[in-house]
């Protein structure tokens, strides 16, 4: 219970902190507001080094070593994980239907999909929909804030960034399974990280490595595509901007 | 299909004559059908060049033909250069959106190699000021799916691409990215670009 407390106070002071930094921010869709650029970009040639060193030969590896199949199982598991989370966050954006969604995902997934490393829910006719706490953030109106791209994590918001801490902290999942299992499960999340790294392979090293800025290009990836998402896969007439306006 | 392709030339003489007669009639708008048909016939061709699975370089020549052919060409190359625009001479401006075009088709070309194979349906189209913005799915080889909108604008009483987004990513905006550290790379010169953006892919 205590330990419960203190986490929520966390939370709390979380949340705050973030809307502190996202109160000052710019909401032009075509915009970025990025006052941190300057560590920003040396967080991101130590990132970028990670990639070189570790994640890509990784991912090459995976690649070669884990055969579709097995990727697939691997995938499953990691999302049928993350399913407890999704539920909590649709239920805090007030989504009803997809919360219930996602925790009979779980429940159908967890024993009929052994474990999760099947998905029949899916061909119940129960779709995956992911969710996150800086939704969460969004549909309550906190604005986006800042670019920070994070090292070992790459590119996010200020509100992005709060909803990874919220989320890891708060994950339902921690008190679903049992905390001696939780190496296992985090071993999972590790491996699938290079699994994901070798299924986006091409775009990730076109972004890092063939762009003339690979920082920019990143940042504005990140901050279009997650803009498209939270607006659910619409773009606005202020997205389009005005082609006849000269600058 | 086929009567729908005579319609789509009729459609197009029409427009043609439409646009000769420009100053002797009101312009009749464009409407979404047109949009439409103009993305499904871009990206026919697209997908043809692709499929041909010929060279790169003839490949790349390809694709700047149908860029030519469907895009606002100079308005994006503009769009793309921002204000160093304004301070260049008119010849700077041409030899400059010759050299973006070689460019474009060349960096977008080597990334439509993945489109090998897959299927592109055109869908949820809805009308934008100037224009329409027509939504497709990009649906690969391998069962994964991307959504792509394609804004259509009213040039001149003629209907052409002026911006792609690729799940929710501007190209126009990443084309900026790219020129735009380029020029700083160059010390602003717009004649240095042009001359890089000749070879660079």
């Amino acid at each position: 219970m205590h330990y419960k407390i203190k986490n929520l106070i966390k939370v709390f002071l979380l949340i705050t902190l973030g809307f502190i930094f996202s109160a000052c921010s710019q909401s032009n869709p075509q915009e970025y507001y990025d006052p941190l650029e300057k560590i920003n970009r040396k967080t991101h040639s130590f990132n970028k080094s990670l990639d070189k060193l570790f994640l890509r030969p990784a991912s090459k590896v995976y690649g070669v070593v884990v055969s579709d199949f097995v990727d697939v199982l691997i995938n499953n598991f990691t999302n049928n994980l993350s399913e407890p989370s999704n539920a909590a966050n649709h239920l805090l954006q007030g989504k009803v239907k997809k919360s219930s969604n996602s925790t009979a995902r779980f429940l159908v997934n967890t024993t009929i999909g052994i474990g999760g490393i099947t998905d029949p829910a899916s061909r119940l006719g129960l779709p995956s929909n992911e969710s996150d706490f800086g939704k969460t953030l969004h549909s309550w109106g906190f604005n986006e804030g800042a670019y920070v791209e994070l090292p070992f994590y790459a590119a996010s918001t200020v509100r992005d960034t709060t909803g990874i801490v919220v989320d890891f902290i708060m994950d339902p999942i921690n008190s679903i399974i049992p905390s001696r299992y939780k190496i296992h499960t985090q071993g999972a999340k590790l491996i699938e990280l290079a699994g994901d790294r070798n299924e986006y392979g091409d775009v990730i090293d076109n972004m890092l490595y063939q762009t003339e800025d690979s920082y920019a290009s990143q940042r504005l990836y990140y901050l279009q595509r997650r803009r498209f998402d939270l607006n659910n896969n619409t773009i606005s007439d202020d997205d389009l901007g005005n082609p006849y306006e000269d600058e | 299909m086929r009567t729908n392709k005579s319609i789509t030339r009729r459609l197009t003489i029409a427009g043609m004559i439409g646009t000769a007669g420009v100053y002797a009639f009101p312009v009749v708008a464009l409407s979404k059908s047109d949009a439409e048909k103009l993305i499904e016939r871009l990206t026919n061709d697209v997908l043809s060049a692709v499929n041909e699975q010929k060279s790169d370089k003839i490949m790349f020549v390809k694709f700047e033909m149908i860029f030519s052919k469907y895009a606002d060409v100079p308005l994006i190359a503009r769009k793309a250069l921002g204000p160093t625009w304004r301070e260049a001479s008119k010849a700077q401006r041409s030899a400059y959106v010759s050299a973006f075009k070689g460019y474009m088709a060349r960096y977008y070309g080597k990334r439509f190699e993945d489109f090998l194979g897959s299927k592109i349906v055109v869908s949820n189209s809805r009308k934008t000021s100037g224009g329409f913005l027509v939504g497709s799915n990009i649906i690969l080889k391998d069962g994964s799916s991307y959504q792509a909108q394609w804004h259509v604008i009213d040039a001149r009483g003629k209907f052409l691409m002026y911006n792609l987004f690729l799940e929710g990513v501007s190209v126009l905006s990443d084309v900026r990215v790219q020129i735009g550290s380029m020029l700083d790379k160059r010390g602003g010169s717009i004649e240095k670009l042009t001359s890089h953006l000749n070879t660079a892919s």
